[in-house]
């Protein structure tokens, strides 16, 4: 079942997927339908047997032909949440929009910006997770200079979403990548793949998963001791093999000091 | 001026008419400042491929070895002819070693200068090398993987040294690079050629200083002699014989595309053949990214009991040899339809009509990768070696594909519909001259063309599941 409506031929990718209170489908995706990467969202109701897909939606709000990438979609109390990065700002930022359905129309508000920095830093790749009209972001950070994973926690109050201070989830060096997170009760856990940065920081590791675990201490955000999931020693850098290295460059040399050496004899016996 | 252009032919313009192009093309320093800047690029697509992220969406190196450089040498070959070898960094390192210098002209090279062996002296070791390495692209994840495609590079580059100093001038270009082969027969097609502007003038010539080389400029480094080339399968482009000829008789022409397949008579048995395993291997590489393909490997796994390394060999075999069963085939029926003529001219003769088709099935494939994939090179450029740089601002940016997947399949079928009439014309232009325009010779070979290529159009159709 196609769920984008446009005419074919166009890109769309990175669709998210949330199930409503009434077990349908909330989908949202990017979408080249406009030349640059809009977000578009649709709600799939499933009658008689068959799915249908309501008139696709564009989310995000700005009309300067920013570029708009993967967004993250989660649905609660009858509101879906999306959150996705822009440049409408030159640098990528996190933005967030609640849309919720009234008088059978899909409506979404108005595009929140999430973190909380003022520099030109990027911020990709967000996650959320949905507790009762709490939300719950983390995503990639490039305010400390690499990339880092931070997290924000946003509250619906007088129909609109308000975040609070962005908190750094991760406590090794490295870069931090694709962060996922869930909520359970008071607990919030978060995943991400992180990466060494090669001969600058050996110590850290590369290529792994990692997870953290987040609490509120009744003033702020405080997240666990990064731990290592995987538990193989594959990494993201390698050197290469010296012992291929050196027969190589050891051939190559060899031949030359024999060519070399052929030359010479063959000249004196001539 | 105009009188002093000797070349008969009024379908050529000769470049080196305008005495801005000829004296960049002999001087010296020419080739060395196009060689120059792709063997800094190959430093640091292996410093990448070694050191670098080993992610191939990530790496310089896997990105742009094989999705950016391939896919333009593809494009190149078509428009210029072999124009990469004037600038291949390995052909370079090769020269500059023999030589000991980067483009001053010496006497003493250092190397054995030993002939290359009689029974090589043909496409036989670079089809195979070919072969081989089209099977370790799938055996060792060549393509995906920057630490192997630095070994890869290393390893080329170690063989073309020894081969360099034992050997004379660029036997390894001419009988072993793995590209020779497919650079050769596709840039037949390209609109431009060095050639000798009077053949006559070449015959008379005593000095042949093209052959022997002058204080101006070396032999031709792949053995050819423009008195007699008539096609630009081994031309390298390196402008040596314009820097030796004393008499001015070489001329850069421009022309038609597909030009050479209306003036070539000699054919070879090795470039037949090689022209139709480059055709299957051509449809192989696109057959293993359609969706079908791994409903049908899955089957024949289900059907045999092998593994699916097994199963992929035997397929990878059947498809690099099926082209030459099916035109077998059709050369058969033409030469049952033929009897006076000789089954074997037949076969070689017709084998070049296929170069369009194959040529565009390969840059239809090669398109899709650079159209789609390209663009990745942008952020990979702001941090090649995945350290986390950001040199020109756009590490972390996605762009978009240049065309959407409608338009890249238009084109690619529009690129199939030349192939086919560019081969079409030159089987009938090759049947005229080989064999007096006997249609029933070259029907069963449109046949052939036609087959493959409504087959392609079918597998260009395919969805997509396997990218580079």
């Amino acid at each position: 079942m196609r769920v984008n409506d446009d005419t074919s031929g166009n890109w769309h990718y990175a669709p998210s997927l949330a199930v409503d209170d009434e077990k349908n489908v909330c989908i949202a995706w990017l979408d080249a339908r406009n030349s640059n990467y809009d977000i578009y969202f649709s709600h799939g109701i499933k009658e008689n047997g068959t799915w249908q897909f309501t008139k696709n939606i564009r989310v995000n709000d700005d009309f300067i032909n920013a570029s708009h990438y993967t967004p993250s979609l989660a649905f609660e109390g009858g509101n879906a949440y999306i959150a996705w990065y822009d440049n409408r700002n030159k640098d990528f930022d996190i933005y967030i929009s609640t849309g919720r359905l009234i008088n059978n129309n899909w409506e979404f508000d108005k595009n929140i910006r999430v973190n909380d920095d003022t520099g030109s830093s990027d911020q990709m790749h967000p996650h959320i997770a949905v507790r009762g009209d709490e939300l719950f972001i983390v995503w990639e950070d490039g305010r400390n200079g690499g990339t880092d994973i931070y997290f924000s926690k946003g509250v619906m109050k007088n129909g609109s979403l308000g975040f609070g201070k962005n908190t750094k989830v991760n406590d090794i060096k490295g870069k931090h990548y694709d962060p996922q997170i869930e909520v359970i009760e008071d607990n919030v856990y978060v995943v991400w793949q992180a990466e060494k940065t090669p001969y600058l920081n050996r110590g850290t590791d590369g290529g792994d998963i990692y997870f953290s675990r987040g609490k509120y201490n009744g003033k702020d955000w405080e997240f666990s001791r990064n731990i290592k999931v995987n538990d193989d020693l594959t990494d993201s850098f390698t050197e290469p093999n010296p012992v291929f290295l050196g027969l190589m460059v050891g051939s190559v040399i060899f031949s030359i000091i024999l060519v070399g050496f052929l030359r010479k004899y063959g000249k004196r016996n001539n | 001026m105009e009188n002093e252009i000797t070349n008969q032919d009024k379908r050529k313009y000769d470049l080196l008419q305008h005495n801005v192009i000829a004296s960049f093309f002999k001087n010296r320093k020419t080739q060395f400042l196009f060689q120059l800047p792709a063997v800094l690029l190959l430093v640091i697509v292996v410093f990448a491929g070694f050191f670098g992220i080993q992610n191939s969406n990530k790496s310089l190196a896997t990105i742009s070895i094989w999705v950016i450089w391939w896919s333009l040498l593809i494009i190149s070959l078509a428009l210029v002819g072999r124009i990469w070898c004037l600038m291949c960094p390995f052909g370079a390192i090769g020269d500059w070693l023999q030589r000991r210098t980067f483009y001053k002209r010496v006497n003493d090279t250092f190397s054995l200068n030993r002939k290359w062996p009689t029974k090589f002296r043909n496409h036989s070791l670079a089809a195979v090398f070919f072969l081989v390495i089209t099977w370790a692209d799938f055996q060792f994840n060549l393509v995906n993987s920057p630490l192997n495609t630095a070994y890869f590079i290393v390893a080329l580059l170690g063989l073309i040294v020894i081969i360099s100093i034992i050997f004379e001038r660029r036997s390894f270009c001419r009988y072993v690079c793995p590209i020779t082969g497919l650079i050769g027969m596709y840039s037949m097609f390209a609109p431009f050629e060095l050639r000798a502007k009077e053949k006559e003038t070449c015959k008379t010539c005593k000095e042949k200083y093209c052959i022997s080389g002058n204080e101006k400029g070396y032999p031709c480094p792949v053995f050819e002699y423009p008195g007699t080339m008539e096609k630009n399968t081994h031309c390298v482009l390196c402008t040596e014989c314009v820097k030796t000829c004393h008499r001015n008789n070489i001329s850069f022409n421009i022309h038609s595309f597909a030009g050479d397949f209306l003036t070539m008579t000699k054919t070879r048995t090795d470039e037949a053949l090689f022209i139709l395993l480059l055709l299957g291997i051509t449809i192989f590489q696109t057959l293993i990214m359609i969706r079908p393909w791994a409903g049908f490997t899955q089957d024949l796994m289900v059907y045999t009991g092998a593994s699916y390394d097994s199963v992929r060999f035997i397929l990878f075999i059947t498809a690099a040899v099926s082209p030459v069963l099916i035109y077998s085939i059709a050369i058969g029926i033409s030469k049952l339809l033929n009897l006076k003529i000789m089954l074997k001219d037949l076969f070689i003769g017709y084998a070049y009509s296929i170069i369009p088709l194959g040529l565009m099935m390969h840059l239809s494939h090669n398109l899709r990768h650079l159209l789609e994939e390209g663009m990745g090179i942008i952020p990979v450029l702001s941090d090649p070696f995945g350290f986390g740089w950001n040199l020109f601002g756009t590490s972390g940016y996605m762009p978009a594909p240049l065309l959407n997947s409608n338009n890249i399949l238009l084109i690619q079928w529009l690129l199939m519909l030349v192939g086919l009439g560019f081969s079409i014309s030159a089987c009938k232009n090759i049947s005229r001259r080989m064999f007096h325009g006997i249609e029933s010779t070259y029907v069963p070979i449109l046949v052939f063309a036609f087959i493959f290529f409504v087959f392609n159009l079918w597998i260009l159709g395919q969805p997509i599941m396997h990218k580079h």
